[in-house]
């Protein structure tokens, strides 16, 4: 299955990515996705472990299964206010 | 927007009177208003400004759901949150809290609960750009 997954603060920076997609086994959880953006993208693979991924209305829990053709969002450690 | 509750995230400059004007139509007895500003210095080092950045629709979506939480925990009249994206110089106005309610125990505990949830859980990220002009995005913490 195709997943669009979309990069903010940091992780844009450091990918030079907004956007990008991934071909994942239909089923896999959002760990198996942090663990292929961390192997695409070696300088992102230490983060990984801090990201919570999200769709565009809430934040989604890593372990749960992806949807196929969904849009996920990676969300480093927020610092707002 | 509901009638009781201005959240919104702008890439413009905060017009604190604006939100102030909104919170006192509600005819409380207390405004709590909390300005969060751009820092000069932190740890020794010389801020000009700070760049925010925000995934947008998740943050307007979890915006809601802590204001809707405050909502339930104390009898909010009327409430603002407002953050600011984008280039903010040093003394502006980067967020903007505020609280109507009959007495003001509630609108100082209301404030606190709004600015500690939003720093922790809203989508929003922030780069200090430093007088060297080098940058850094500041530590922050991962959503519970």
């Amino acid at each position: 299955m195709t997943i669009t997954v979309e990069y903010y603060a940091i992780l844009k920076e450091i990918s030079g990515l907004s956007s990008e997609l991934f071909e994942l086994p239909t089923g896999c959880t959002g760990i198996s996705l942090l663990a292929a953006v961390g192997e695409r993208h070696q300088k992102l693979a230490g983060l990984m472990s801090s990201v919570r991924i999200a769709n565009s209305a809430a934040y989604l829990s890593n372990d749960s299964k992806i949807e196929p053709d969904s849009t996920l969002l990676l969300i480093p450690p927020v610092s707002g206010g | 927007m509901s009638q009781s509750a201005w959240i919104e995230i702008t890439g413009n400059r905060i017009v604190i009177s604006d939100l102030e004007a909104f919170l006192r139509e509600a005819e409380g007895g207390a405004v709590n208003l909390f300005v969060g500003t751009t820092r000069r210095v932190t740890d020794d080092r010389i801020t000009v400004e700070l760049s925010y950045e925000c995934a947008r629709e998740l943050a307007l979506a979890e915006l809601s759901r802590i204001v809707s939480e405050a909502q339930s925990k104390w009898p909010i009249l009327r409430v603002a949150v407002v953050h600011r994206t984008g280039f903010v110089a040093v003394g502006e106005a980067s967020v903007v809290i505020g609280v109507a309610t009959a007495h003001r125990a509630e609108s100082f505990e209301a404030c606190q609960f709004l600015i500690d949830e939003l720093k922790k859980r809203v989508p929003i990220w922030k780069k200090e750009v430093y007088e060297d002009g080098s940058t850094e995005w500041v530590t922050g913490s991962t959503p519970s």
